[in-house]
């Protein structure tokens, strides 16, 4: 095997430039450090222990706080999402393309996330309409999926409302750019129950600025579905809930100017059309 | 693995990190990425203890933490090497193992620390100085063409790949209109990689 000092620069080969170990200069005490140095460290120090205390004793100030950080710091990156994605990749439950595009979709949004904002009423009925009418005729964004699948289990529509907004192209209610809607949006009174879709594992309970407080269940075959904007969440994460299980509540925390749920299908890093499974 | 002073120590940034983790991420990222750290560093730990090579100082930096041994540099190449991977060798590891637990057992929590696994795994081969990927390419160049010309191939491809990030970093704060973190990350290597190549200098001065 080669040896690292073959040609290399070392103390007494070439030079001899660095001292002899007898001579080396003793490292600095702590006391020797320079002031700058100890004040960065007190002022970081200081920083990180308020900021500790503010989160045990004022907890709403805190969540203000990481609201309005979160927003300028990760916007509405979803880290737990991202880490899990890899994570299944790595067991093989789900293939590394899908996964690496999910995680990226997670913590870098774009089109890939749903943009909410609730939308006007178009006086449908869920349980009553006619699918027809709700699916997009134009292109659809790569990882959106227009047609059908079959999903190979029993479900049940989590929401029995009033559909405000479908899956689909959409101008955005904020800024008016289009943008795609990867999800329905269902109306609902406040506090109103809204039910697990089908079988499964809770996935990840979360907050974020502009889901509000979402919940995520994994079902069988690789499928998933995401509930936002709910008031609350009565699940934790990894939990097993059960087809029509209540796990929520509606609201409209996060970017929402109404109560509504939002709704998503996705089957691995593909989004589907929830009209198909929303519909009696 | 340089720095000028033995004993542990931690930098002002690791508590501003901490505290911007504390705040912004969840409870189970902050942990996982924590105990996944934790075990990184353990694989260099054993590597240098099998290779009898003493420790002698721990720094924790917003980077991650960076062991100081010294006698690391009178290994071979090929030992160095080993020394320098087994970090990353030990999160990959388990994280195959954890993801594997987590599908058998349905266990949530389990796809997300294996994540962190991998994730830090991936962020630690990134060939900018002073990570763990900068000082494997260092050692491999050092191996053919002599130790000059490793810190030179080290030092340019570090900022070559900085520089790209920081880039990146930009157009995705344009692109949301926010989500500076991935910047302020980047720039925190670009920071790390002149700091790194500023002790390398004055280590060769001594």
């Amino acid at each position: 095997m080669k040896r690292r000092w073959q040609g290399r620069r070392f103390p007494g080969k070439r030079g001899g430039r660095r001292a002899a170990p007898g001579r080396r200069k003793a490292p600095r005490a702590a006391s020797e450090r320079p002031p700058r140095m100890i004040a960065q460290i007190v002022v970081c120090g200081a920083l990180f222990v308020a900021l500790v205390g503010l989160k045990l004793m004022m907890p709403g100030h805190l969540s203000e706080l990481r609201g309005t950080l979160g927003q300028w710091l990760v916007r509405d990156a979803d880290f737990v999402a991202a880490f899990s994605a890899v994570g299944r990749a790595a067991s093989g439950e789900q293939a590394w393309g899908d996964s690496l595009s999910e995680a990226c979709v997670a913590v870098f949004g774009g089109e890939g996330r749903a943009q909410e904002a609730s939308g006007e009423l178009i006086g449908v009925t869920v349980p009553e309409q006619d699918v027809s009418g709700f699916v997009s005729e134009r292109a659809l964004p790569a990882q959106a999926v227009g047609e059908q699948r079959i999903l190979g289990f029993s479900y049940v529509c989590p929401l029995s409302g009033t559909m405000t907004s479908p899956f689909g192209w959409r101008a955005d209610p904020v800024s008016g750019e289009e943008r795609f809607h990867y999800g329905v949006d269902i109306a609902g009174a406040e506090g109103d129950s809204v039910s697990c879709f089908a079988d499964g594992s809770v996935g990840t309970v979360g907050e974020s600025a502009l889901l509000g407080n979402y919940v995520t269940v994994n079902h069988d075959l690789g499928f998933s579905t995401l509930y936002a904007h709910c008031s609350a969440i009565a699940v934790s994460a990894g939990q097993r809930v059960q087809k029509g299980e209540v796990i929520a509540s509606v609201g409209a925390t996060g970017n929402a100017t109404g109560p509504h749920l939002h709704f998503e299908v996705h089957d691995g890093g593909q989004y589907l059309n929830p009209i198909y499974y929303v519909v009696s | 693995m340089l720095f000028p002073e033995r004993g542990v120590h931690v930098s002002a940034s690791f508590f501003l990190l901490a505290a911007l983790a504390l705040i912004v991420s969840p409870v189970e990222i902050a942990a996982s990425v924590l105990l996944a750290a934790l075990l990184h560093e353990c694989g260099h730990l054993l590597a240098l203890k099998a290779f009898r090579v003493p420790v002698e100082g721990l720094r924790l930096t917003a980077l991650g933490a960076v062991l100081y041994a010294r006698g690391a540099r009178r290994l071979s190449y090929a030992r160095e090497l080993a020394v320098t991977l087994a970090g990353c060798g030990v999160n990959l590891a388990c994280g195959f193992l954890t993801a594997l637990a987590a599908r058998r057992l349905s266990w949530e929590g389990g796809f997300l620390f294996a994540g962190a696994h991998f994730l830090l795994a991936a962020f630690n081969l990134l060939p900018i100085p002073p990570l763990d990927g900068s000082r494997a390419f260092t050692l491999l160049v050092s191996f053919f063409f002599g130790p000059a010309a490793g810190d030179a191939a080290a030092a340019v491809t570090g900022l070559f790949f900085a520089l790209a990030l920081v880039g990146t970093g930009i157009y995705i704060a344009a692109e949301t209109g926010g989500g500076v973190l991935f910047l302020l990350a980047s720039l925190a290597l670009l920071f790390g990689l002149f700091r790194q190549v500023r002790l390398a200098k004055r280590e060769r001065k001594v």
